[in-house]
């Protein structure tokens, strides 16, 4: 056998390099994209190992997506063969030589070596007219380019899917932020004790945004199989106000809740009975989710999200609990509010129908009783002669009399202001004006009458102010303003005295604010030292704000 | 002269046999009495009496059934006199009952056992005039007023002042005072003029005018 040792060391140099060059590319290859790697190995193939034709395909084990790259032209039967086998999709377990492929006037072989096991991890395939391919060298350096290019996919993969891992968690958080901050938003909504309605709606649209639900619905369980709707927003057709009636017969994930007590999923069938199916429906809902809402242990309500397109993710089940749970402090904490609220409603009425019945019983009763006492004293007078000593005691005793009497004058003002009920606050206040220990200038914009315990609450307000104005404040003056409009009334006392009242202690501010807020009011005292006191309280007067809602 | 007849209404059985028993004494002839409002401007028409006295809050609701009595008296039968006695005084009632005309009164029902002060009072209703009660006037006069006009008057004056709108004659405070009808006569018009009131001879309108402005002020 001849051996050219010169052209077998220029030939083995250059399988060196080649090699050395292909262990490089690898490294090169980190982070990018499968697709990178293959062209750049059918670069290799063609450019470095200068073959006339080179084919790569990447695959995963298990996975569907492949990635083909094909370099060189001028060539048919070669791609067209190896297009054949690889449609039958059967495993390619060795290295495949297939000779007289070309279509030229050279005579040309093929040559395609499996990636991985029976090739799972795809082919490299190469075909040149060069006399000796595939020579032990060619096919070396095509077993090594196809180990270091599945080397190279498979952490190039594995970055790839890392990464893309790293972005779903990284969305992961970002929506977890994103709920976390919706869920603080309405937790202070609860803290600050807002009205439940507000906090409800707040809720079902903190849940349709966080949730991409298309609506969310929030409702009561009643005693019978119905709910009643406390909140309901979304885009679809027919709307619930708050306070609608819906029936949960028939098969819904409301009955479900209802039924099972913890979180339901359920996908919508056209035509399903019953009045909530009908209405997801017409709103064109195809999956909803709902979680129990659960108050002292007792099922109280349910919030359903409904979406038009696919089911959401699992983890909707438990995303929604999360804003259930907010609900159930806010629910609970309303309840307790609106139980203190009437409780202390009712010490007020209680306390205002006392000094009702005491105002009456004086004036009607012991003041009657005296004067009638007193004409009966000056009828028994005239008949004892005037230099009797019982005429001078019989004087002495009437004299008495009227110092009780007026005693009782003194005694019995401002408990029960009489004008308010007959006159409503403008003449009311107008007399507290009147007898203020300090000159009041008084903008009063009342339109009517308002409700009773209002029209109360606001004249105890200005008269405890006044007094303090005058008793504690050092004032030389005072400014009452009181305007109703649009379902609010609004008092303001302003005194230009020592300020530094203190709203908790003494001073008979702290009382006011039972009395403002057992009437659904709020009150603001601001009292700098040495800077006057101002009072401000706000009334809802329509009929409905009174009473928070309650079960 | 006859004795004034008189209609006396009070739901109180003790206060209004007192009430009639000092009438008697005090030369009123009292015509009829009666416990409620209800049936008083029926007893008004009947009797034709120069004076009514009614209690401002009596059965049913208790609250203001006299005060509609004297307006619906004046308007049926406006010769007649009418006196509403209250347990406590508002400035309101006594504008309503004032704005009514001549020969109207509001007092404090306690005002009953000063018998001489009242009788004066009732003799001062029957006879035109309109009395107003002290306290109402005190509260008035007395209330303090970051512009207030009353602190160009003098003592003497405010006292003049007081029993102007108290529906005092010029004649009746100069006798309350120990002074003249002239020295009373320079007081009201240097009051008048302070205070930029319109002179009037009639005592009505003089309290009207001096009530409204301390209201208003």
């Amino acid at each position: 056998v001849h051996v050219d040792t010169d052209a077998e060391v220029f030939r083995l140099r250059a399988l060196l390099r080649d090699l050395v060059a292909l262990s490089a590319i690898p490294g090169g290859w980190i982070g990018k994209d499968p697709r990178d790697i293959a062209a750049g190995l059918a670069d290799a193939l063609v450019g470095l190992l200068q073959l006339d034709f080179g084919f790569v395909r990447l695959c995963d084990p298990g996975r569907s997506d492949a990635v083909d790259v094909t370099r060189g032209d001028g060539w048919q039967e070669f791609p067209e063969w190896l297009e054949g086998h690889l449609a039958t999709g059967a495993p390619f377990p060795g290295r495949e030589i297939v000779p007289g492929v070309g279509g030229g006037p050279e005579p040309c072989v093929g040559i395609a070596i499996p990636i991985g096991v029976n090739g799972e991890g795809g082919i490299v395939a190469a075909a040149c007219e060069r006399g000796d391919f595939p020579n032990e060298s060619d096919q070396l350096l095509l077993s090594l380019a196809a180990n270091q290019a599945a080397t190279a996919f498979q952490s190039a993969r594995l970055i790839v899917d890392r990464t893309a891992e790293l972005r779903r968690s990284e969305a992961y958080l970002a929506q977890l932020a994103d709920e976390q901050a919706a869920l603080r938003r309405v937790a202070t909504l609860v803290a600050e004790g807002t009205s439940p309605t507000a906090v409800f709606e707040a809720v079902t649209e903190e849940m349709e945004r966080q949730l991409g639900a298309d609506e969310v619905t929030l409702a009561r369980y009643e005693s019978s199989d119905e709910v009643t709707v406390v909140a309901d927003c979304g885009s679809g057709p027919r709307r619930l106000p708050p306070g609608t009636r819906v029936s949960h017969r028939g098969e819904n994930v409301t009955s479900r809740v209802r039924r099972l007590e913890r979180p339901a999923r359920i996908e919508h069938r056209p035509g399903a009975r019953g009045p909530i199916a009908e209405l997801v429906d017409a709103r064109g809902g195809r999956a909803s989710v709902g979680t129990p809402i659960v108050v002292d242990g007792r099922l109280w309500g349910i919030a359903v999200g409904t979406w038009k397109g696919e089911s959401p993710p699992a983890d909707t089940e438990e995303r929604m609990a999360r804003f259930g749970r907010l609900l159930e402090t806010a629910i609970a904490n309303a309840e307790t509010r609106s139980e203190l609220i009437a409780s202390r409603a009712r010490l007020v009425a209680a306390s205002d129908e006392a000094r009702r019945r005491f105002e009456r019983d004086l004036h009607d009763g012991v003041q009657q009783r005296l004067v009638g006492l007193a004409l009966k004293l000056h009828g028994a007078e005239t008949m004892v002669a005037e230099d009797q000593p019982l005429a001078s005691e019989l004087a002495d005793l009437g004299e008495g009399l009227n110092g009780v009497l007026e005693d009782l004058r003194e005694l019995s003002r401002g408990i029960h202001p009489a004008i308010l009920a007959q006159g409503g606050l403008d003449p009311a206040i107008r007399a507290l004006a009147r007898r203020s220990g300090v000159p009041v200038v008084l903008d009063l914009a009342v339109d009517g009458r308002l409700a009773e315990p209002v029209e109360v609450a606001a004249y105890y307000v200005v008269s405890e102010a006044l007094t303090n104005a005058a008793k504690h404040a050092n004032s030389s003056r005072a400014e009452v303003t009181i305007t109703s409009s649009e379902g609010v009334l609004e008092v303001s006392i302003q005194d230009d005295g020592v300020g530094g009242a203190h709203p908790v202690h003494g001073s008979g501010l702290a009382g006011l604010r039972d009395r403002v807020e057992a009437v659904g009011g709020t009150i603001t005292i601001k009292s700098p030292v040495r800077d006057g006191t101002s009072l401000h309280v706000s009334f809802p007067t329509r009929a409905d704000s009174v009473h928070p809602e309650g079960r | 002269m006859s004795k004034p007849s008189v209609i006396l209404a009070d739901d109180d059985v003790l206060l209004r046999e007192g009430l009639a028993s000092l009438l008697e004494r005090s030369e009123f002839d009292v015509v009829a009495t009666a416990g409620d409002a209800s049936g008083l401007l029926g007893l008004v028409q009947e009797h034709e009496p120069d004076l009514v006295i009614v209690d401002i809050r009596m059965p049913p609701t208790h609250t203001n059934e006299g005060l509609e009595a004297a307006q619906a008296i004046r308007e049926a039968a406006p010769e007649v006199a009418i006196l509403v006695l209250s347990a406590h005084v508002e400035v309101e009632h006594a504008m309503e009952l004032l704005a009514g005309g001549r020969r109207i009164g509001y007092l404090l029902k306690s005002r009953v056992t000063d018998v001489d002060e009242f009788v004066n009072s009732l003799e001062r209703i029957a006879g035109g005039g309109s009395v107003v009660d002290p306290a109402l006037v005190q509260e008035l006069v007395m209330a303090r007023r970051v512009e207030d006009p009353l602190e160009e008057l003098t003592p003497r004056e405010r006292e003049v002042l007081a029993l102007m709108a108290e529906g005092r004659s010029n004649a009746g405070i100069a006798r309350l005072l120990w002074v003249t009808e002239g020295t009373v006569e320079k007081h009201v018009h240097s009051i008048l003029s302070k205070l930029q009131l319109g002179e009037t001879a009639d005592d009505h309108r003089r309290v009207l005018a001096v009530i409204r402005f301390l209201q208003t002020h």
